[in-house]
Parts: C-alpha cells; structure tokens; sequence
C-alpha cells in the first residue's frame, strides 16, 4: 500500500486537472474506499474531537443553523419584513430536518451505516414524528404551545441529541485512533 | 436493586400517581389516560423476562467447554495464535506458532498441514448468517443471546478489525484457555467474526480496560 501526504497527492494531481478537479478526485476516491486517510495528530480527548472542524463540522453547522433560526426568528419579531422568506426557509429545515437528522446521527452514528439519501429520508420521516411529541409534552406545561417555547424546545432537543450522536462518533473513533496506535 | 427494577417501580408508581391526581383533583382525562399508560408500561416491563431462560445453563456449557479445550491444549501444547475459519472451524497451531495454509478435513482431531501440526476444534458461532453485518451479529450473539457483555463496537480498517465489548462479565476461564485463545468472549467474537467475515480470522491482541476488552482481529486470506 502507497502511503503519501493527502497534500503531496493533491498537488500532483492539480498540476494535471486543476486544484477543484484534484479535489474532488480525491474526495471521490475516498468516498469510494480507493483512498484511505489517517490524521497524524489525531484528538486525544473529546473535547478536542468537538473543538476540530475536521471531526465535527456537522455539529457546527448544526448548531449555527439552530441560533440562526432562533436569531432570525428574533429579528423579523422586531422588524417585521425583509426576514420573512428567510424565516421561513430556516424555520422549515429546524422543525422538518434538523430534530430527526441529530436522532439518525445518534442512532447510526457511523457513515457506513446508511446512506445518504437514506439519512435524508429518515431525518424528515422522524423529525414529523419529533416535533408532534414536543408539542404534546408543551401543551401541558405553562409555557403551552407558543411561538418561543416551541422554536427552544425544538432547539434544545435538538442539540441536546447532536451531542449523544458527537460522543458516540467518538467512541468509534476512539476505538479506531487506539487501534491504530497499536498496529 | 438493579436498575432496571429501579426504573419499573419509578414508572408505576408515577403512573398511579399521576391517574388518581389527574382523575379526581385535575378532572383532566388526557392526564389520566398517560398515568394508566404509564402503570401498564411498567406492569408491562415487569412481566417480560429479561433474558432467556436457558442464557445460564448455555454459560454453563460454555464454561465446560472452555475447561475440557483447556485440558486437551495443555496436553499438546497448544500455542497461538489460532485461526478460526468461515465454517465454524478453529486451527490450534501445535508445538508451534505457524499459520495453516490448507483447509483440514473436519472430522479430524489432529490436522497436518506443510507448516505444521494443527488441533481441529469446532467454534461456538450459533444463529450467524454469512457475509452479515459483524456489528449486529456480535451484538446478537454475545449481548442479546449469551448475556456475554452489556455492548459491542466495531470499527474495520483494511484486514484488522477492531472490536470493543463493553461490560464484559468475568467468566474464570482456565489459565490455559487464556493464553492460547483469551477470554470466552473473545473466542466467540472471533468465531462470530469468522462466520460473519465469511474468511478466516486471527486474534492478534487483546487488551483490557476497565470493563471493556478490545480486540484486534485480522482478517486472513482463504485457505486452500
């Protein structure tokens, strides 16, 4: 087996195709097993796996696109007007895709599991699913099923299951990272 | 009192509590209607047996099992590292530390091969379907049937597989059962792996942490 920087072999390759072509050819070989990557300096501590983009992205982008929404619902509450179609795009995907997309992430929470338009598939069946019993479970608390206590409690589910789905990819990864250690 | 006891009784008396206080203080019958679905959950769990009747007595067998292997490796000095193959087969390396290269008739007790001398055993790979997925076939045998550990993890990279059994139940193997073939749990998970692989597969470490135990799997090649 070849083993080379993931940077020495995109360079070579874009002097050929081009840095965007290089890219997408190693990410394709990737993804189709041809390539197989290994961090040298792998997280040490789940902390670190949080705090590295290049293990936690989604999460970032998870939570980004929750306080958006929350901060978006907040502005157009205030200026009413120009944030409405982007309140409704963002308000969309929180309520059908987010909630059921970190339970997937927390069930299956390796890659191989299933794929992606089964994720995808999964993520909006579940989240229909979600967001009824969250607002039944509202309904008999005082808050009852309001503009703002639904957009937190859809929030904080779902962010409270990214962080199960984060730390069980972690105990995989970890397993992996030992594994490699010793081999 | 376990867990799971714990959890029951919690729920039923939750249950009551809230029917009664919903029905006859709040008036409130969707109120009612949870707490009854609460108290029948938990008379629910508590009538489901949590494991099978049968899980001790198959520990039982497996643990003679292991005693009498352990017997017959001793007298002819068994080492490792041993392979298990697809067809619930398990190659001892006698005297010696080779891998075999060609495939033993399985009615033998004794297999001479061109590297050596091999102890033909058979493998405890119960209920697993070839070519499976070896996360949930682990998960079947060791966990949901044999009661083994509390839960398994498997990572695969090329030909080594990484497994993790978390809550591992000690077992008292016999010294000599360790040393050629590890723990019980490993010896199955290996012969699951093997069955489940659909290729023959050695056991290159085991290591124990805490309650865990990973092992280190290698896939080989097909015998001849």
């Amino acid at each position: 087996m070849k083993e080379e920087k993931l940077w020495d072999l995109i360079q070579d390759k874009a002097r050929e195709k081009g840095w965007l072509n290089a890219c997408l050819d190693a990410y394709k070989s990737w993804v189709e097993g041809e390539l197989s990557l290994e961090d040298p300096y792998p997280p040490i501590s789940f902390g670190e796996f949080l705090l590295r983009p290049d293990y936690s992205m989604w999460l970032w982008v998870y939570l980004a696109l929750i306080t958006s929404t929350l901060a978006v619902i907040a502005v157009s509450e205030q200026y009413n007007g120009f944030l409405i179609p982007l309140r409704y795009v963002l308000g969309s995907i929180t309520v059908l895709f987010l909630p059921g997309y970190s339970l997937i992430e927390a069930l299956y929470p390796r890659r191989e599991e299933l794929t992606p338009l089964e994720r995808l598939a999964l993520s909006i069946g579940l989240s229909l699913a979600l967001v009824p019993l969250i607002g039944l479970v509202l309904n008999y608390t005082p808050f009852g099923i309001r503009l703002w206590p639904v957009a937190f409690s859809i929030g904080a589910t779902g962010i409270s299951l990214a962080f199960i789905a984060a730390h069980r990819k972690y105990l995989y990864f970890r397993l992996a990272r030992e594994g490699g250690q010793h081999g | 009192m376990d867990k799971l006891k714990a959890f029951i009784l919690t729920l039923g008396v939750s249950g009551t509590t809230l029917a009664i206080y919903s029905y006859f203080i709040l008036g409130n019958i969707p109120l009612t209607a949870l707490g009854i679905g609460a108290l029948v959950t938990s008379a629910s769990l508590a009538q489901t047996p949590r494991e099978s009747p049968y899980r001790e007595a198959a520990i039982a067998a497996l643990q003679a099992y292991a005693v009498n292997i352990a017997r017959l490796m001793e007298e002819l000095s068994a080492r490792p590292p041993s392979t298990y193959l697809p067809e619930g087969i398990l190659l001892v390396p006698l005297g010696g530390s080779a891998k075999p290269t060609l495939r033993p008739e399985p009615d033998r007790l004794i297999w001479k091969d061109t590297n050596g001398h091999f102890l033909v055993l058979s493998t405890p790979s119960y209920g697993v379907e070839k070519s499976s997925n070896l996360e949930s076939s682990l998960e079947y045998v060791l966990v949901d049937t044999l009661g083994l550990c509390d839960g398994v993890r498997v990572v695969e990279r090329d030909t080594l597989i990484l497994v993790e059994l978390e809550g591992v139940r000690s077992l008292g193997e016999p010294a000599r059962f360790r040393q050629v073939l590890g723990s019980l749990q490993a010896h199955v998970a290996a012969s699951v792996a093997a069955a489940s692989l659909n290729s023959p597969v050695t056991v290159e470490g085991i290591e124990s942490r805490g309650k865990s135990l990973i092992l280190r799997l290698a896939r080989g090649e097909g015998l001849a």
